[in-house]
């Protein structure tokens, strides 16, 4: 059932797509990413900025939708955060939603005063924890229009406490975010051996011929775990007034949050749902499943 | 034969579904919620409805004329633990206050995905601890019989809260009434869970793991009914729950509960909600109504021996 994978160390870009490495600075600090486009297209382009999961660089799954979006007619951003991949900063690794959400809103600056982007039609795709990032800087920035999301992760901090084992667990992980070493403490992100990784055995970035590439830090700051176990991924949900897409299935990581954020939100919201055979990790590579959820991308942001 | 009314009622809930654009295939829940709307149906004339909170929960206590409010009947609605209210229910509420003669205290408990498990079960326990301590009418003092009872995940609601009553060394009702019960959602087991990728997309947004759904207040056919009070269970064969209510009353029996079992011909899933209208609904409250009456004065019998 798993079907074909998208290779990210050799699958060619697809056909009519041109990229442009690009530099761009995020309160102070330079961030660079690639400008995917489709070729001989005529400006001023529709625009998306794409973010991918936590720990993640711009070579993985949000540069595999940006390409995607790219041949689907949309200038198309990923990028690596601050801290992150090629982009400058310190300290590093660290999975922070606010600063996370600061460097979406810079992309978004960014591309609105480029010459061959059109500033009305900058849109946003978020895959798994970008997501909640994503959904902030849409409803608060005025420069992004539209907040397409792909196998959404959106803890609250109730949910928060559920995955991790426990209020005295994620306590336990704040505590160690605290320590005076917390910035000196670099985790390993994801390991098939080592049990002491964030994502022990976790498919995709563990493997190879898909996450596990050589531009992937594969690290975690132990600072990361008071941001992120804090972050409020719901809280968007009352204030976002703009369309807001949902492509999922009943078999992501979340379904109950994704859920919670439709439920929450008064924003005009689609929903497009694949069988249940997909899982949260086959939205980052499955070449069926990122076609079918590049294409209700691409069609959510043309109408 | 069925009524011609049953027609009626499954048009209603085909129209309903329609004009919320719930989808075949996957459960969004705010079509879900739409597809559920206010009911319009009548009360019976001279209803008192008083909204209430029970021990933090919002609740309605629903006096019915002719119901003696010594008798309270704590009722949980249905929709899958995501949907539904004292909106979609309130005469279902008001007609089974006015069959069974009994106040009901109707409890407005949390809903998922907002709320996810076990928040609404506390909610429904919070709302029995209530009815044991103070009666419907808000007065102190206990009411002399107290019932729950619950149609589809409602019934699963009734259930869990005897399990806690029993746990925390409470009480228990009188009796539970189950109405087409919600009542395995283990998805290797449950008829209603293999039938549509949508059921099991929306039980998978009650519970912010998967191993919840086999947790025994969750999903109470895993429960040890042993010591229940009596049961009184109704389905019907177009039930798309009568299976897990089949064997859910067989899993009470065996555990030695005394239940009371009716498999209506051709009824649909809780058809007791289309009260007053059809009649089949009616039917199905007047014998709950005199079920209730038969365990209490069975009770009596006991006492008096």
């Amino acid at each position: 059932m798993s079907g074909t994978r998208i290779n990210l160390q050799n699958s060619p870009r697809p056909e009519g797509v041109i990229e442009r490495t690009v530099t761009f600075e995020s309160h102070g600090v330079q961030l660079r990413g690639v400008l995917y486009a489709p070729e001989n297209a005529s400006p001023p382009l529709p625009a998306v900025i794409v973010t991918g999961a936590w720990t993640s660089v711009k070579e993985q799954m949000a540069g595999t939708y940006a390409r995607e979006l790219a041949a689907r007619g949309y200038a198309s951003l990923a990028f690596d955060f601050r801290g992150w991949g090629e982009s400058d900063g310190s300290p590093r690794y660290v999975e922070d939603p606010v600063t996370k959400t600061e460097d979406i809103r810079a992309a978004a600056a960014f591309l609105a005063s480029l010459d061959d982007i059109d500033p009305a039609r900058i849109a946003s795709l978020g895959v798994c924890a970008s997501s909640g990032y994503m959904a902030v800087a849409v409803a608060d920035d005025e420069k992004l229009n539209k907040l397409a999301l792909v196998a959404p992760w959106l803890h609250d901090l109730e949910m928060a406490e559920t995955i991790y084992g426990g209020a005295d667990v994620t306590a336990g992980l704040i505590a160690s975010s605290e320590a005076l070493n917390a910035e000196d403490t670099v985790l390993i992100a994801a390991s098939q051996k080592d049990k002491s990784a964030v994502m022990y055995q976790a498919p995709y970035y563990t493997e190879t011929d898909r996450g596990l590439i050589a531009s992937y830090d594969n690290k975690f700051s132990a600072l990361s775990w008071k941001s992120w176990l804090n972050y409020d991924a719901q809280a968007s949900a009352d204030r976002l007034k703009k369309p807001a897409l949902l492509v999922g299935s009943p078999s992501i990581a979340l379904p109950a949050d994704a859920a919670a954020y439709e439920a929450r939100t008064r924003a005009p919201l689609q929903k497009v749902w694949l069988d249940e055979d997909v899982t949260q990790f086959d939205f980052y590579d499955r070449a069926d499943v990122v076609t079918k959820s590049a294409d209700a991308v691409a069609q959510f942001l043309s109408g | 034969m069925p009524s011609r009314e049953l027609e009626w009622a499954k048009q209603t809930i085909a129209s309903d579904r329609e004009l919320a654009g719930v989808s075949a295939t996957h459960y969004d829940i705010r079509a879900a919620r739409a597809s559920l709307p206010e009911s319009r149906l009548p009360l019976p004339e001279g209803t008192e409805i008083r909204q209430i909170v029970a021990n933090d929960v919002t609740a309605y206590r629903v006096i019915a004329p002719g119901a003696d409010v010594k008798r309270v009947i704590v009722y949980f609605h249905g929709g899958g633990f995501l949907v539904g209210g004292f909106h979609s229910h309130r005469p279902l509420a008001a007609w089974l206050s006015h069959k069974a003669g009994a106040a009901v205290l109707f409890a407005e408990y949390r809903l998922a995905p907002e709320h996810r498990f076990p928040a609404g079960v506390d909610d429904c326990f919070a709302v029995y601890r209530y009815a044991l301590e103070h009666g419907p009418d808000g007065m102190e003092g206990e009411p002399e019989s107290v019932f729950v009872g619950g149609d589809s995940a409602g019934g699963a609601m009734a259930v869990s809260t005897i399990l806690k009553a029993r746990e925390a060394g409470l009480r228990v009702p009188k009796g539970a009434i189950i109405l087409c019960g919600m009542l395995d959602l283990d998805e290797e087991t449950s008829r209603f869970l293999q039938l549509t990728q949508r059921s099991r997309d929306g039980v998978r947004m009650y519970v912010s793991q998967l191993k919840d759904l086999r947790n025994p207040l969750a999903s109470p056919i895993l429960a040890d009914l042993s010591g229940f009070p009596p049961m009184l269970i109704q389905t019907g064969t177009a039930d798309y729950c009568a299976d897990e209510n089949e064997r859910f009353a067989e899993k009470a029996m065996s555990a030695g509960v005394e239940v009371d079992f009716e498999n209506w011909p051709e009824m649909i899933h809780v058809w007791q909600r289309f009260a007053p209208k059809l009649p089949e609904a009616v039917e199905a409250l007047e014998r709950i109504g005199a079920w209730t009456r038969l365990i209490e004065s069975r009770a009596e019998n006991t006492a008096a021996a």
